[in-house]
């Protein structure tokens, strides 16, 4: 018989006390773990969104809020620039690709985002480095150059002036080209949201959040294209091409629209772009930022302000669930000490048969320790299930697929709480080590 | 095997002089059986804790087998007993929790050399209870449990084997079996016993009788 085995016999003896005790460490360390890991988890998927691209250009004002509705699909757009923004970015040496973004409608709560094909191509998930193009469940993607969209600006802009007085006018029952333009890539959130799949035709809505705005009818879009999963909000985006943004009525510019500003609905929402590292990056991010009628932003940099903005509301969080740990692990020694009266004789005959005082003080640290321990183990068990549980709501509102593998962290908390349970255990262990045998071994006690 | 040499122990709360025990010489020879007699208080109890070298003198010697327990730490000494020495207390003192054999095996468990496979099923079936192994404590009748303390005492093999009052709970009949088992076990092993005892028909089983007052 080795000490552990009597660890774990003295445990079995008082099961019920054992297994309260150990339930009260448990739920501490699942709310501590669930917190914790979910945290780490939206941070991490925060971050694999933000390396969607190197940067994001769009109207002065917040970058966060920038970052938020581009990028994440969250809150309302701040303004638009200037298209010609776009094309200077587009030809400016060190640009390895960019991706203009044009947002406003949706379909059934998901947003459409207008682009150009070269997404599907360039953007890496995980970064420029990370072989992880975007997949294609089903279909492919839509064909729509950054060279068409010129030419459809400049048909438009040609329409605008010729219309001086009225809205630019588009015919699309007669213009077979601009009908070609409607067509779709859905997201894997979307087509299981709303069941679109290839072949489906929708009919976009004006306004973001899919109610108020009513239908663009003469727009209806057929899906070509399904993603696979990315864990990403391009999960919950409905991407057409940027064009058939531009020619969906109520889009088109007027004669009395203020050119150039926020509000010139010839502008774009954001342009996506991807630079080479150092020197260019630098310089393309100052001279952007130089300019009146944008900004550039490094999404990854927001999405650290945002977590450092949050991480105080976190810190308490955590702090308020280590205190439940803590308290848990109180509990663990207020019930073992409760039991040292009633067990003074059994160290003592322990200590007859030979066992050193720190035999029985390892033997009662042990305890707690093992309480601690168990406790532990099904306190993550626990944050396992309370993170599956709510990762499906974290994914909708964030786009963001939290998945939780136990790990280094993990391993690391549980350690902690097996030291801490160890040390609570201190207390009675200490006041065992103290009996004296010869006293309790009277037959008189 | 046993030399007590100048003994002194007194406890410092004793109502009178605090003194209990104080003597200056006193020998047992390996395998020797001696019974300690004496009135409460005499210090019967208190000469068995310092042969196991749960209490110290205050001072003197100390020596079983040539090892002075005076001069040994106090971890020193507990792996010393858990080597050498068996126990056999009034009550008997089996741990709750534990089946019958793993009480037996607790008597080894600190010794050196643990674990010994086979042992104390053997020493089970020696003292006729090894159809009993898996039963706990409380299921046993006191005479039973009498024989399993005395199974445990032998567990590590002692040199010297103590027993304070070991036929106290027991009934006559029981007593005398006990009894009876512990002499020759002991006889058999070399092993030297020293028993504390207030009857003096256990006392007249062993080889010699002391009274502790006698040895003041």
């Amino acid at each position: 018989m080795r000490l552990h085995t009597m660890v774990l016999r003295n445990l079995k003896r008082r099961q019920l006390a054992s297994i309260l005790t150990g339930l009260s460490v448990s739920l501490g360390v699942g709310l501590f773990a669930t917190v914790g890991a979910l945290r780490e988890a939206s941070e991490q998927g925060f971050n694999r969104s933000a390396s969607i691209c190197d940067m994001l250009v769009g109207a002065k004002g917040s970058g966060l809020q920038l970052t938020l509705n581009a990028l994440y699909h969250m809150g309302q757009s701040q303004g638009n620039v200037p298209y010609a923004v776009y094309e200077e970015i587009a030809a400016t040496p060190g640009v390895l690709w960019s991706v203009p973004l044009a947002v406003g409608d949706s379909f059934r709560g998901q947003r459409i985002v207008g682009v150009t094909s070269n997404l599907f191509s360039d953007v890496h998930l995980g970064g420029a480095n990370l072989a992880e193009p975007l997949a294609f469940a089903d279909g492919g993607p839509f064909a729509y150059s950054r060279a068409e969209f010129a030419e459809l600006k400049s048909e438009l802009g040609q329409a605008a002036a010729e219309h001086s007085s009225e809205a630019a006018h588009v015919d699309h029952d007669h213009n077979a080209h601009l009908k070609s333009m409607f067509k779709a890539v859905v997201g894997a959130d979307v087509a299981r949201n709303t069941g679109l799949m290839v072949g489906s035709k929708f009919t976009p809505a004006h306004g973001v959040e899919g109610v108020g705005g009513g239908g663009h009818q003469e727009a209806e879009t057929e899906v070509v294209g399904v993603l696979e999963p990315t864990g990403t909000p391009l999960d919950r985006a409905i991407l057409i091409p940027i064009g058939a943004y531009y020619v969906i009525a109520g889009h088109e510019a007027t004669a009395d629209m203020v050119a150039g500003g926020t509000r010139d609905p010839r502008g774009l929402s954001a342009v996506m772009l991807s630079t080479k590292a150092g020197f260019y990056r630098t310089r393309i991010f100052r001279s952007l930022n130089d300019r009146l009628d944008a900004q550039a932003v490094y999404p990854s940099q927001e999405v650290r302000k945002l977590f450092s903005i949050i991480g105080q509301g976190d810190m308490v969080l955590r702090l308020i669930t280590a205190l439940i740990v803590v308290v848990a692990l109180v509990g663990v020694m207020v019930a073992i000490y409760n039991t040292m009266g009633a067990r003074r004789r059994e160290f003592a005959i322990l200590r007859a048969l030979g066992a050193r005082r720190s035999t029985i003080l390892g033997l009662v640290t042990g305890e707690s320790a093992v309480i601690a321990l168990l406790g532990g183990v099904v306190g993550l068990g626990l944050a396992g299930v309370l993170i599956y549980a709510v990762t499906d709501q974290v994914h909708a509102a964030t786009g963001v697929r939290v998945t939780v593998v136990p790990g280094a962290a993990e391993l690391q908390l549980l350690a902690a709480v097996t030291l801490a349970g160890a040390v609570a255990g201190l207390i009675p262990a200490l006041s065992a080590y103290r009996t004296e045998a010869a006293y309790y071994l009277s037959s008189n006690i | 095997m046993i030399h007590l040499q100048n003994i002194h122990k007194s406890y410092p709360s004793d109502a009178d002089s605090g003194l209990v025990l104080g003597f200056e010489d006193w020998r047992v020879a390996r395998g020797g059986q001696v019974a300690l007699i004496g009135e409460s208080g005499s210090g019967k109890t208190t000469l068995l804790n310092l042969l196991s070298g749960l209490v110290q003198p205050d001072s003197g010697i100390v020596s079983i087998d040539g090892t002075d327990l005076a001069q040994l730490s106090e971890a020193q000494r507990d792996r010393f007993r858990a080597d050498h020495i068996g126990y056999v207390f009034q009550s008997f003192h089996l741990l709750d929790g534990y089946s019958v054999k793993e009480n037996v095996e607790l008597g080894a468990v600190f010794a050196k050399g643990h674990p010994q496979p086979g042992r104390a099923v053997e020493l089970l079936e020696a003292v006729g209870l090894g159809h009993r192994l898996q039963h706990m404590p409380r299921q046993l009748s006191v005479g039973q449990q009498a024989r399993v303390a005395f199974a445990r005492a032998l567990m590590n093999r002692p040199k010297l084997l103590l027993a304070d009052e070991p036929t106290g709970a027991l009934d006559y009949e029981n007593g005398k079996q006990v009894l009876a088992m512990l002499l020759q076990t002991a006889r058999e092993s070399n092993i030297t016993v020293v028993c504390a005892t207030h009857d003096m028909e256990v006392a007249a089983a062993f080889e010699s009788t002391v009274r502790v007052e006698d040895l003041q």
